[in-house]
């Protein structure tokens, strides 16, 4: 099994020189391709924090994140974005689409940052709005999309770049049940049929009954790491 | 895609981008009008002033200006008169010839300043003929004077009284000859209204026994702005050497005070009206920073690079800008335009003030291009430095603050 995420004892410590906080505190954690990982705990347990880190989108205090075999806590700021733009998804707790793009533009969007052609954009933002079952709804802005459709877009525009990983914090948060139940069947069939490694941050039973893999943590600390079966 | 996006995200609050344009559109009304009003009650106050004085351009004998005598006159050549006819921005000249002597009538005597002028020549520069008050205009074979208003009322001079001169003529020689009064002439300006002679200009050459001579050949031009070129064309003749070619700025350098002070005053006003709106567009650029922090974040986490979302909000604001500055102009020019054709004029006292220096008591504001041109181009020049602070919040944006805010 390929190494996706190999994080070697990482922390994330706030005021340093006066009362030093440790968001994240010396975590070791090895992501496998293919992986379906739910990373629970309580409020500020560290769970967003250590998502941030992992995806690029923060600098650790200390220790080290190799994505592959890059070490993305050595990248400047610019190559960070870019190594973001070709090896990760995110999917946010708000959805957070381009309000004035449609639902396909904002697939099409993340290839156009790549500098991929119109017509493979155009045919790839199609396949996943597919995918995701809003074929229909391919020309429609967020605002005239349900929370559960405009997340389903999200992941299909987590997924346009072709990454390594996706990383969704508390996805289904905003969700109503059924919205939450059918999105997460989706990315399961994703990580199922396309081998798409998904991280979660959440609160969400049934997201943590859905993963594969449960780490919980603690005080900014890994508290467990249990693999489930489905 | 991106200019799509940045046109979209201008329409995304639609409210706040036509209250930024309005500010803009407004700006640029205020501010070309207000160039306009300036730059044609300025053009229109040095016409005037201008045209019945000195002429946009003078041509003397080298050293006249010093030592304004009969002595320093000149006769023309064939190339300079040549170049006069033959330049486009030239619309008319005017030969003169012109010294004091001493005017009788009875038991009065006065120094007056004789003006010897082709009478067509110089009414088509000065429109002196329209500011007779009494008889008829020059011909050029006359053997007569017109005389000004005030200086009639002092001598007490009636039509086709005669007038007597004395005084020194060309080189030393006697001038002494009498004239019947053709016209009584007002003039504006007071200290002129009682001392100017008007007569044919071989009628003066004969008079100050000076054939075929000059003191000076007053140029109008078409505008103000070609006056350097027609200097230099001037000044580039082969007879030039030997005479001295000057600009109302600097026979007139007062007038030319009066106006550099009042533009820098005005200017400065036009300043202020730029440094107001400017806050208003500022106002705009904080509240549309405040209120895509977030998305900034989202953007820059999914990959968009920071210059990238510099160019797209660089681009948003110039779309906005331009939109203001087109509306702006677009709107102030049908108003020019109107009081250009009616223009504003004074009456009663006012009107009487400005008749006393010598000028039309009118607004009329100036439709030059470049009025348009560069207050479009200023507006849009300051919309251009304020989206430094747009790039320099985007260039300082941390991906986990602008997330979080």
């Amino acid at each position: 099994m390929k190494t996706v995420i190999d994080a070697h004892e990482i922390s994330k410590v706030y005021n340093p020189d006066t009362i030093p906080v440790y968001a994240v505190n010396g975590v070791h954690l090895h992501v496998d391709e293919g992986e379906f990982i739910a990373l629970v705990g309580p409020s500020g347990s560290g769970k967003t924090t250590l998502l941030n880190i992992i995806g690029g989108l923060d600098y650790p205090s200390s220790g080290h994140v190799k994505i592959g075999d890059v070490d993305i806590t050595e990248l400047s700021e610019n190559k960070l974005i870019d190594f973001r733009l070709r090896n990760i998804g995110f999917v946010f707790q708000a959805f957070n689409l381009i309000p004035v793009l449609t639902a396909k533009e904002n697939v099409e969007f993340v290839m156009l940052m790549q500098k991929k052609s119109k017509h493979e954009r155009s045919e790839r933002s199609e396949t996943l709005l597919k995918e995701v079952g809003l074929a229909d709804k391919m020309n429609c802005r967020p605002a005239e999309l349900s929370g559960g459709q405009q997340q389903r877009v999200a992941v299909a525009r987590a997924l346009a770049s072709k990454p390594r990983f996706v990383l969704a914090d508390e996805p289904t948060a905003n969700l109503d049940s059924v919205s939450a139940g059918n999105l997460l069947d989706m990315m399961a069939r994703l990580n199922k049929e396309e081998k798409m490694t998904f991280i979660f941050s959440t609160h969400d039973q049934r997201v943590i009954d859905k993963a594969r893999r449960v780490i919980t943590l603690v005080d900014g600390k890994v508290h467990s790491d249990i693999k489930q079966t489905e | 895609m991106y200019l799509q996006l940045a046109w979209r995200n201008i329409w995304r609050n639609r409210r706040r981008s036509l209250i930024t344009m309005a500010s803009v559109m407004f700006a640029v009304i205020l501010a070309i009008i207000m160039k306009s009003m300036i730059t044609g009650v300025w053009g229109k106050m040095i016409q005037d002033v201008v045209s019945f004085s000195s002429g946009y351009i003078q041509i003397h004998k080298t050293g006249y200006w010093a030592e304004q005598s009969i002595d320093n006159a000149f006769a023309t050549d064939s190339a300079l008169i040549h170049t006069l006819n033959s330049n486009k921005a030239i619309t008319s000249w005017s030969p003169r010839l012109e010294s004091f002597s001493l005017a009788s009538v009875g038991e009065k005597t006065k120094g007056v300043f004789i003006n010897g002028i082709d009478p067509d020549k110089e009414n088509t520069g000065t429109k002196l003929a329209s500011k007779i008050v009494a008889g008829n205009y020059l011909q050029p074979t006359d053997r007569s004077v017109m005389v000004a208003e005030g200086l009639a009322q002092h001598l007490k001079l009636k039509l086709y009284d005669t007038l007597i001169l004395l005084g020194q003529g060309y080189h030393g020689n006697m001038a002494a000859a009498q004239f019947p009064v053709k016209a009584i002439v007002h003039l504006g300006v007071v200290e002129l209204n009682q001392s100017m002679v008007w007569m044919p200009l071989q009628a003066c050459q004969n008079y100050f026994t000076a054939d075929r001579m000059l003191t000076s050949v007053s140029v109008m031009l078409k505008n103000n702005n070609d006056m350097d070129e027609v200097k230099t064309q001037l000044l580039a003749l082969p007879l030039a050497a030997t005479y001295e070619v000057m600009n109302w700025k600097e026979m007139l350098p007062e007038l030319d005070q009066m106006v550099e002070g009042d533009s820098a005053a005005h200017f400065l006003v036009i300043y202020v009206l730029y440094f107001v709106i400017s806050f208003g567009i500022f106002g705009t650029l904080l509240m549309m920073m405040n209120e895509r922090m977030h998305e900034f974040g989202i953007l820059l986490a999914i990959g968009m690079k920071k210059h990238i979302m510099c160019v797209v909000t660089v681009v948003e604001i110039i779309i906005l800008s331009m939109i203001g500055v087109i509306a702006g102009t677009v709107v102030a020019l049908p108003i020019l335009l109107y009081f250009h054709q009616n223009p504003i004029t004074f009456t009663g006292e006012l009107a009487k003030v400005y008749e006393g220096f010598g000028m039309e008591a009118v607004l009329p504001p100036a439709l030059q291009p470049e009025i348009f041109l560069s207050q479009a181009y200023t507006v849009f020049v300051l919309v251009l430095l304020l989206s430094f602070y747009p790039i320099y919040k985007i260039m300082r944006l941390k991906i986990i603050q602008a997330l979080n805010s």
